[in-house]
Parts: C-alpha cells; sequence; structure tokens
C-alpha cells in the first residue's frame, strides 16, 4: 500500500515537475501559471462573478434561451462577457485541477492539512455544481441533457415521492419555478463558495490568495481575447421531446456527461458518490504511518526567550505565545501539534535555537554539521551547496554541481543561519543556498524566510560579522538543472571577483555560538 | 534560449492554452443517434388502495406504551398495476407496477423510455389494475375480504376507483423524436402529446 502510495506521488509529481522547470524556463519562476494555480483560481472566480452579474442583468427566467440568445447578440458587450463568463469558469477548472494534483504530489493533504484538503473537495464540488446549474440555466440541447442526467441520479435516491424525471419527459414546457431555483442556486452556490474558501484557509497565516500582476492579467486578458476571436455561441434550445444530437459538450464540467449517459441513474450515481469518496478520503490514505511520520516541533523552554520570532514565521499559524509557569517574565512559544506540518522553518527563525522538529533544531543542525566535518575531508576553498532536497538535493534528481560540496537540506527554511556561517567557517569559499521557487515552496515559505534571514536581517540572521558576497541564495525547482548550474557559475564568479581574504579576517573571534556548541558537546 | 525567442514561444504556448480551452468548452459529443427515436410513457395513476387489517396480537400489545394499543393495525397499498406494450404486435415490456412510497400507498408513477427506430409503428399499451394480487403477482386469498369491502367503497367514489387504461395506435416519429404517451385527465384515458 505504502509502495503504491509512493508510485502514485511519483506519477503525478514527475509530469508536473517537469512542466514545472519548462514553464520556469519559459516565463521565469515568478510568472509561472502552474505556481499560481490555487491564486489563479480565486481571480478566475472573482470573473466569473463579476460577469455573472451583468448576465443576470438580463436573464429572465421565462425565457431563459431567449435571453441568453439575446445577450449573446450584443455585439459591444454581453458576447464577450459571456464567453469570459464561460472560459473564466473552465479556466478555473484546470487550476483548481493542478492544485489539487501538486497538493497530492507534494504529500500536502494529510493530517494538518487534511481541513485544507477536504474544504478544497468541496470547493470542486460546488463550483462542478455551480457550472451544472450555469449550464441549465441557458436551457440548452447541453443544458437540457444535464438536467435530465442530474434527474435520472437524483431518481435513484429513495428521498422523492414523484420522480424527478417527470418534470423532463416534455409533457409541459418547464415552468418558470424550475429555472428560479436553478437561478438561485446559482447565485447561493458561490457565496456558499466563500465560505468553504475561508475555511480552505483557515489554517495558514498569510494565504495568497492574488498571484502576481503579470500573471493573473495575462490569465484574464487571454481569456477575453478569446471570447473575443472566439465567441461562445448558442446551441440548439431544449426540446424534451427531441433527443438531443450533437451536444457542445464541455469537457471540464461535463466531462462525466457520457459516461453517465450509458448507465442506469442508480450506476451513475453510485460512480459520482464512489469517486467523491476517494476524493475526500485522500488524507486518511495519504497519511504517513508510525516512524514515517514526521513529528511536531518542540520547544526548549530552558532557550526560548519569549521574542515571538517563531509564532510570527510559521506558516501554519501553529506556534502561539503563552504566559509561562516558571515565573520568568518572557513570553513562551507553545507548538500544537495538530496545526504543525513539523516545516522545520521555527527551527530556522530561532536565535537559541530553542525550537524546531525533532533531528532538526538549530542545535541538532550544529551537531549534524561538526559530526560532517569529522568525517569529510576538510573543506578549502570550496563552495558548498545547501540545496532543499525537494529541488535539485533530491537525489532523484541526479543534479551535479560539479565540484561544489552538494549538502541537501529538507527546506531551506530550516536552515539556521548559523549553519552557513559555520560552512564559512570551517573554509568554504561561499555558501549557495537552492531554495524551491517561493511559490513552490513545500512548506509554504520557505525561500522567503531563508532570504530574510540571511540578507534582510530577520531574526535568525546571518551575523553581520560574515561577508555576504559569499552567500548566495538561488531559486530552482527539481527540474531546474540548468538553473541550478547558472547559479553555481553566477556565484563562482563572484567569488572570483571577491578579494582574496579569509572571510574572517577583519573581525573579532567572537564564539557566539559557544554556549550553544559547548551544549552538544 | 534568447529572450525573444523565449518570449516568442511563451506566448505561443499561452495562446495554445486559452485555445485549448475555448476548444474543450464546446467538444462535439453526439448524445443520440441519428437512428434513434424513443417511446416515452409517463403518467400518474392516483391507483385505489386496499387496506390490511388485522389485532394486535396480546405481546404486541405489550410492548405499546398504553395510548398506542389500538384494537387492530392498518396497512394500505396501492393496487397494482399490470403495463403491457407492444410494438408492431410483438410485446416488448411486461411489468408490475407499484405504488411508490416505502408502503406501496402513494400514487403509481409511471416512466419508461422505449428504443424505437425511426418510422411507422403500430403501439399497443395496456395499463390494468391487478385486482387480488399481492406484490409478487400470487393470489392472496386472505386479502378477498378486504378486496370487496374496498370494492363496496370504491363504488361511493368512482373517481377513486383503479380503472384499466389502454392504448393503441399506429404512430410515426422522426429521427431522434419521442413520442410522448401520457395520461389526460379530462378524457379518462392514455393520449400521445405532439409537441409545438
Amino acid at each position: 500500500m505504502k509502495a503504491r502510495l509512493r508510485t502514485l506521488r511519483r506519477a503525478a509529481w514527475r509530469p508536473l515537475a517537469a512542466a514545472d522547470g519548462a514553464l520556469n524556463r519559459l516565463y521565469g519562476w515568478r510568472f509561472n501559471p502552474l505556481y499560481q494555480s490555487g491564486a489563479l483560481a480565486v481571480v478566475l472566480l472573482v470573473v466569473v462573478s463579476a460577469t455573472g452579474l451583468y448576465l443576470l442583468l438580463f436573464y429572465r427566467i421565462g425565457a431563459p434561451w431567449e435571453s441568453v440568445e439575446r445577450i449573446t447578440e450584443q455585439t459591444w458587450s454581453g458576447r464577450w462577457i459571456r464567453g469570459l463568463h464561460r472560459y473564466a469558469s473552465d479556466a478555473a477548472l484546470v487550476a483548481v485541477g493542478i492544485h489539487a494534483l501538486r497538493m497530492f504530489a507534494q504529500g500536502r493533504s494529510w493530517g494538518p492539512r487534511a481541513l485544507a484538503w477536504i474544504s478544497g473537495a468541496f470547493l470542486v464540488g460546488l463550483v462542478l455544481l455551480c457550472g451544472w446549474t450555469g449550464y441549465v440555466m441557458v436551457w440548452d440541447v447541453q443544458g437540457q441533457t444535464l438536467a435530465v442526467a442530474g434527474a435520472r441520479m437524483l431518481d435513484a435516491l429513495p428521498l422523492f415521492g414523484e420522480p424527478i424525471s417527470r418534470a423532463f419527459v416534455g409533457e409541459s414546457p418547464m415552468p418558470g419555478q424550475f429555472f428560479f431555483l436553478n437561478l438561485f442556486l446559482h447565485i447561493a452556490i458561490p457565496v456558499g463558495m466563500g465560505v468553504v474558501l475561508w475555511v480552505h484557509v483557515a489554517r495558514l497565516a498569510r494565504p495568497t490568495l492574488i498571484p502576481p500582476r503579470g500573471v493573473w492579467l495575462t490569465a484574464v486578458l487571454a481569456l477575453l481575447g478569446l471570447s473575443l476571436v472566439w465567441p461562445v455561441d448558442m446551441a440548439p434550445r431544449a426540446d424534451l421531446l427531441r433527443l438531443p444530437g450533437r451536444v457542445p459538450l464541455d469537457l471540464f464540467f461535463a466531462i462525466w456527461l457520457p459516461f453517465v449517459e450509458a448507465l442506469p441513474g442508480w450506476a451513475g450515481l453510485g460512480v459520482l458518490g464512489a469517486l467523491s469518496a476517494l476524493l475526500l478520503s485522500i488524507p486518511l490514505w495519504t497519511r504517513p504511518r508510525g516512524a514515517e511520520r514526521p513529528l511536531a516541533s518542540t520547544v526548549d523552554e530552558r532557550l526560548c526567550t519569549g521574542c515571538v520570532q517563531c509564532s510570527l514565521d510559521c506558516p501554519y499559524e501553529a506556534i502561539t505565545m503563552v504566559a509561562r509557569a516558571d515565573g520568568r517574565a518572557e513570553l513562551l512559544a507553545r507548538v500544537d501539534p495538530a496545526r504543525c506540518v513539523s516545516c522545520g522553518i521555527c527551527a530556522g527563525s530561532c536565535a537559541p535555537m530553542g525550537v524546531g522538529p525533532p533531528g532538526r533544531t538549530g542545535r541538532e543542525q550544529l551537531a549534524g554539521f561538526r559530526g560532517l566535518l569529522d568525517q569529510a575531508p576538510p573543506i578549502r576553498g570550496e563552495v558548498v551547496v545547501l540545496a532543499c532536497d525537494r529541488g535539485l538535493g533530491d537525489p532523484s534528481a541526479r543534479w551535479d554541481p560539479g565540484g561544489a560540496r552538494m549538502r541537501p537540506v529538507p527546506c531551506s527554511g530550516n536552515i539556521h543561519s548559523s549553519i552557513v556561517e559555520q560552512w564559512l567557517r570551517a573554509g568554504a569559499a561561499g555558501v549557495l543556498v537552492l531554495a524551491c521557487p517561493p511559490r513552490d515552496c513545500w512548506n509554504r515559505e520557505g525561500p522567503i524566510w531563508a532570504r530574510e534571514r540571511l540578507f534582510h536581517d530577520r531574526e535568525a540572521e546571518l551575523h553581520r560579522r560574515v561577508d555576504k558576497g559569499r552567500v548566495r541564495l538561488g531559486y530552482a525547482s527539481r527540474s531546474d538543472a540548468s538553473v541550478g548550474n547558472e547559479e553555481l557559475a553566477r556565484f563562482h564568479a563572484e567569488l572570483a571577483a571577491l578579494e582574496r581574504k579569509e572571510p574572517f579576517a577583519d573581525v573579532e573571534p567572537i564564539r557566539e555560538c559557544d554556549p550553544v556548541l559547548e551544549m552538544i558537546e | 534560449m534568447k529572450p525573444t525567442a523565449r518570449m516568442a514561444l511563451g506566448a505561443i504556448l499561452a495562446a495554445l492554452a486559452v485555445l485549448g480551452v475555448g476548444a474543450a468548452t464546446r467538444a462535439p459529443w453526439t448524445a443520440t443517434p441519428m437512428d434513434l427515436a424513443l417511446l416515452r410513457l409517463s403518467w400518474r395513476a392516483q391507483s385505489e388502495t386496499t387496506e390490511e387489517c388485522r389485532p394486535l396480537t396480546e405481546e404486541e400489545k405489550a410492548e405499546l406504551p398504553v395510548h398506542m394499543q389500538v384494537p387492530e393495525v392498518c396497512e394500505s397499498r396501492a393496487v397494482p398495476y399490470r403495463l403491457r406494450v407492444s410494438i408492431d404486435g410483438s410485446e416488448i415490456l411486461a411489468d408490475t407496477v407499484h405504488g411508490s412510497g416505502a408502503r406501496e400507498d402513494r400514487p403509481i408513477y409511471v416512466l419508461r423510455d422505449i428504443a424505437l427506430s425511426p418510422g411507422r409503428h403500430a403501439i399497443e399499451i395496456e395499463f390494468a389494475p391487478i385486482r387480488g394480487r399481492g406484490r409478487d403477482g400470487q393470489r392472496e386469498d386472505e386479502e378477498r375480504d378486504t378486496e370487496e369491502a374496498s370494492k363496496e367503497e370504491d363504488e361511493e367514489d368512482e373517481e377513486a376507483k383503479a380503472i384499466p387504461l389502454a392504448y393503441a395506435e399506429t404512430i410515426v416519429v422522426g429521427n431522434r423524436e419521442v413520442a410522448l404517451v401520457t395520461y389526460d385527465p379530462t378524457r379518462r384515458a392514455l393520449v400521445r402529446v405532439v409537441g409545438p
């Protein structure tokens, strides 16, 4: 089971990582739309809501198809607004699909993230339901087919006295109440989606709901262009006394329709129910068991100074500051294990090295470093690459950093700045930290905090005595071997341009880390 | 790759992506083949109900609160119907239709779609109550008295009586056309509904 899950994840991750790498090369990681899929979906749903408000002004429940046809005939407004409404809905669903696939492939679907996954699955369901009602609103042949298929499936539930399908036999025209109910749902569902979206991001600190302007503006303008050059046409009007012939099928919202059409109502409902159950149960069967399960961060109360930095940096709001019980005046950090994803970002934020997941606190990083020095040959003039093991540090990425010494790290945000300093003290010519692109960080904010700590004096900052010219932070995804090579080449050039001097030649040898090192020893 | 070439490639890829969205939103799909038509039967019948009563046993009474210890319990059920459909002389459907609801005491709904080839067809439909027959079509002698009592009540209210319905017509259906046969309450007969 475990091996199968790993294979499944790898199968999902490989094409995604390859696509990430390709788009990084084309657009750069800042504007890679694949990294912005979740936020892009939000923006597109806002576009759908805005265009939907306009369409609502002209929609008539007494004459649905005719009113949509009139909208489509408005060359200067309705035509493209309807097109944008449709295309943005489809693109939002694509973005949601990519977002879900990324979360699954990166193993971000269980434990503290289960709430986000389950609420996300509900959001997908609501988007699909909203699209369903939207198509039925038009009351063309596709709307008819969707309505009839939906009624057949609902009739399989032992809930209704009279079969709902009888409303669609064609005995009489569809009543206005039906379209009123449909319109009501089409408006109420997005309102409900707002609430579910709030739940979706409730456990995140600083959720990113808007992608960079360049990304969302390009996406919206591209879809607007599409709606201008290839507007959405009217399909034939629904006629319940005629079987629909050629139907323009929306593969995003109605790809299931041909399959369900071939099945009895109960079987169609069963298949949709099984797929929903599978989606909702992913947090259960992707949860690592036993020793594989990463442990939540812990706080060493003796070392905690109550500086609140770990609480500020935690991307999952898992750390709160509480009053101490031992009489000391300062606050004490407390980790909520139910929210902690064991990202280790708190370990990098703690100057006295008192917090972090077991085995990855600043102190343990230092101990590991010293152990490494004892075993490995001495470093003289080498470049050390600290690469995220979800990026180029992943052994399966097979990136060869040439003559540089490679050291995989769990996350760039987990690296304590003292480690960078210690590498330089040990004789490294420079330290290149290769983080994942910020929007692709499996722990959300690792590369952001790494940059702040290394170059912008955010606690736990890289000490001022360190020559920052000998430190570089680059961003490369797992498929960006060429970016890794470029970063390395640039860094070598920068180092060569530096004066040939010892990194610590002009500073007092203040051994600030001594107390900690002594504790380890 | 040169920046201009990269930009051009990026623009082409973006254009292809949005064109892909445009194409996928209107994928052609033939929902129904051309050489298919449908005979659709759809009506609601308020069937007469039979009521089966029996006295409560002492044990059953003992399990009930005092205020619920009625002398007898009754279970009503709609009289089932036999639905037969013949097309061009051959019987293609013979089914028993029961009342809706968990206790089968609610109205009977008929909703059947029967595939036809387009053209002229002689359609015969029979929809008749199965008197004195239980769910499985077996005679239930013990129900006779109840049934007779029910018949007496029906004489008082002719409207409520389960009446047999029949339809025998030759119809012409076109490609992908639905021939809908339903119940006309004013004529108290099965009729074909023709679209506008």
